[in-house]
């Protein structure tokens, strides 16, 4: 529903995660869009479609949101990290024939599938960020599974797929990025686009108009789970990325992946499913204080479940959460690890 | 003589069974439980004057008993076929026929159920209850929180409760905030002491319940303009969370007792009567008014009451009487 539904409950307010931690306010800056004022706050909404969810008029907040910060940009000191990835993706364009996500991962792969796997952004994450944690074993994981499936994909060479241009505003470069990626995966003739990452599974398959298959890792893998065998040990959670789960509505198939894998006992979060809190950051905008206070909610939130890891399926939630368990100096000791699921499924193959 | 039926013994069946009779007709009161009085059995007392609902139930049967009205209990319809003089119904049970010129239908409403809502607790927590539990208790003269048989000190009132949601029902139930300020009122009385919040989007009192929505203001009734997000327990106590709209401040309002202001529902088995009768349900499911207000589609059929939307008690009965007089007009009894 547009935004002129709304009749100002206040229960996207009162149950914004930001909320927990600042003065936002959707309702407000609903309101203050509807009467045309000025100075809403662009940059503080987490995206993560809880308040939409739960609109009883169902006013599509993510939308407006996205809309609201088309052609708009936010302060520099408002994105993490320097802007670095912006940086990178535009490098991607400045050179358009020449630049693409690194796609040399060990595996068996045939560059006339019809199934094309997209890493993402795992390289450059491993390039700038020092959070304890790697990336690059993700993409190898998710090659492995899918050959363990018994499937020989291509590893599609693409840019950036664009969702942090978008979620920032810059209508410009993701568009630039959205055409030449489209181009690319028309042109390889591929019917299945794999991305092992939640935010690039919900750019293809809502943000761009492809009109071919675009599946999360998970969904693929239960497709063509006849060949999978796992066995492992302890006890898991699993945290629902907003892209995948509110976003794209993929819920089951990374628990009923989880649920294959022999020894392995799954404890769900107090939260979890639709009503699962975002890790508290999206799009790099706004790493403060208050997105750490979410994120250490968040792994307490999975300590009480008694699970030794948390699990995750968004490279976003897996640097943000794993940069909070290895500060320094420590907050604290966290009894709880954070692990890619593409990881942790590949490294218990039987 | 013109025969009628009567489908549905509450309220407002049983008005437009007494003005059916009336009018001259005879007339089939047919009610599914095993007595008359439908919902308005489980409240205390009624607005806008505070009547008591037994006094008004007992006083309606007392003149259907007087009345040339057949009162048939615990069955109902299996069959209805037009004909060219009406219809021909034949009931569940003992397979009891009978030929009847017009059918009015006051079928009523269900009470929404909670339960549905998850963030609202009702069924997990026991101090959170619907207003129509809140009644019950009233009729026994005491208001206890049920967790510890005491006095509560904080009560709050959560409007649009299953009503303009459109997660449960986009329309508004019509009664619920009047009905809430009456019941906040009368908790005012029995326990003076305790802080009594009503949680609304909008307050509707239509024309004169105005004057009530003055009066809970003027005795101290708190209205906090908001939709609450979450509930949780804790020590004892039900924590609300909200935003107040009107301040743009968050808050968690303590409670010691949650009275969720439930909205209505078509009753169970409408859809089944409308397809008997062949009739139109709206997109709401209720029965669907062909001309305003108690006409349908079908010839001979009338629908009195919430069985074609949410309705106020003085509405019901108002409508009971509109479609005994059309039905009867219908069947050449009297000219409106």
């Amino acid at each position: 529903m547009s935004i002129t539904a709304c009749y100002q409950c206040g229960l996207c307010t009162g149950i914004c995660p930001k909320r927990l931690v600042t003065r936002y306010s959707p309702r407000r800056d609903l309101e203050k869009t509807l009467l045309a004022q000025q100075g809403i706050d662009l940059w503080s909404c987490l995206t993560c479609g809880l308040c939409s969810q739960y609109c009883p008029q169902g006013v599509g907040y993510l939308d407006f949101m996205r809309d609201a910060r088309r052609g708009q940009k936010p302060e520099a000191e408002c994105i993490a990290h320097k802007s670095v990835f912006n940086l990178v993706s535009r490098l991607m364009l400045t050179f358009p024939e020449k630049s693409g996500v690194p796609t040399d991962f060990k595996g068996e792969r045939d560059d006339t599938s019809p199934v094309g796997y997209f890493p993402g952004c795992i390289d450059f994450l491993d390039s700038f960020l020092e959070v304890g944690t790697g990336f690059r074993p993700i993409g190898e994981s998710a090659l492995k599974l899918i050959n363990a499936a018994g499937i020989t994909p291509r590893v599609m060479g693409l840019k950036c797929c664009g969702h942090d241009e978008l979620w920032q505003g810059n209508q410009e470069a993701f568009e630039a990025l959205r055409r030449h990626n489209t181009g690319a995966i028309q042109a390889s003739g591929i019917k299945t686009l794999v991305a092992s990452c939640a935010e690039c599974t919900r750019t293809f398959a809502i943000d761009y108009s492809l009109d071919i298959e675009v599946l999360h890792i998970s969904q693929f893998l239960e497709r063509n789970s006849g060949k999978l065998s796992f066995k492992g040990e302890g006890t898991v959670t699993y945290h629902d990325p907003c892209r995948l789960g509110r976003h794209l509505q993929i819920f089951d198939p990374p628990r009923n992946l989880l649920a294959s894998v022999k020894g392995v006992r799954v404890a769900e979060l107090a939260n979890s499913r639709e009503d699962c809190q975002c890790c508290g950051i999206s799009a790099w905008l706004g790493c403060s204080t208050e997105s750490k206070a979410l994120l250490v909610k968040k792994l307490e939130e999975a300590e009480q479940t008694g699970a030794a890891t948390l699990l995750t399926a968004c490279t976003k939630c897996l640097a943000h959460l794993n940069c909070v368990l290895n500060e320094k100096p420590p907050l604290r000791e966290f009894k709880v690890a954070v692990q890619d699921i593409t990881s942790f499924l590949a490294d218990r193959l039987a | 003589m013109n025969t009628f039926l009567v489908v549905g013994g509450g309220i407002t069946g049983m008005q437009a069974a007494l003005d059916l009779s009336r009018l001259g007709g005879k007339v089939t009161l047919l009610e599914r439980e095993g007595e008359l009085g439908g919902n308005v059995r489980r409240l205390h007392k009624l607005f806008p004057r505070g009547e008591s609902a037994a006094d008004l139930l007992r006083a309606t049967r007392a003149l259907i008993e007087k009345g040339n009205i057949e009162v048939v209990t615990g069955r109902q319809i299996a069959r209805a076929a037009a004909q060219p003089s009406g219809y021909r119904i034949e009931l569940t049970g003992n397979g009891t026929a009978l030929e009847v010129r017009g059918v009015v239908l006051a079928t009523g409403f269900d009470p929404f159920d909670p339960a549905v809502i998850e963030e609202y607790g009702y069924g997990r927590f026991k101090d959170v209850l619907t207003a129509f539990e809140i009644e019950e208790m009233m009729r026994g003269g005491k208001v206890l929180r049920p967790s510890q048989g005491t006095a509560p000190g904080r009560i709050s009132f959560l409007q649009c409760v299953g009503s303009r949601d459109r997660r449960t029902n986009r329309y508004c139930s019509y009664f619920c905030c009047t009905y809430a300020i009456k019941e906040a009122m009368a908790l005012k009385v029995l326990h003076p002491g305790a802080e009594i919040s009503i949680l609304y989007m909008d307050v509707r009192t239509p024309y004169l319940y105005e004057n009530l929505y003055t009066e809970a203001r003027e005795l101290g009734i708190r209205f906090i303009r908001s939709r609450v997000s979450g509930m949780y327990e804790s020590e004892g106590l039900i924590n609300l969370d909200l935003e107040n709209t009107l301040t743009g401040e968050s808050q968690i309002l303590q409670s010691d007792l949650v009275v969720l202001a439930i909205g209505g529902v078509p009753s169970a088995g409408t859809g089944e009567l409308a397809a008997q009768f062949n009739l139109p349900l709206s997109d709401q499911g209720f029965f669907k008014i062909d001309e305003f207000p108690v006409t349908t589609a079908a010839a001979g059929v009338f629908v009195a009451g919430a069985a074609s939307g949410m309705k106020d008690i003085p509405l019901c009965l108002a409508e009971a009487s509109a479609s005994a007089l059309q039905a009867s007009a219908f069947a050449g009894e009297t000219k409106p």
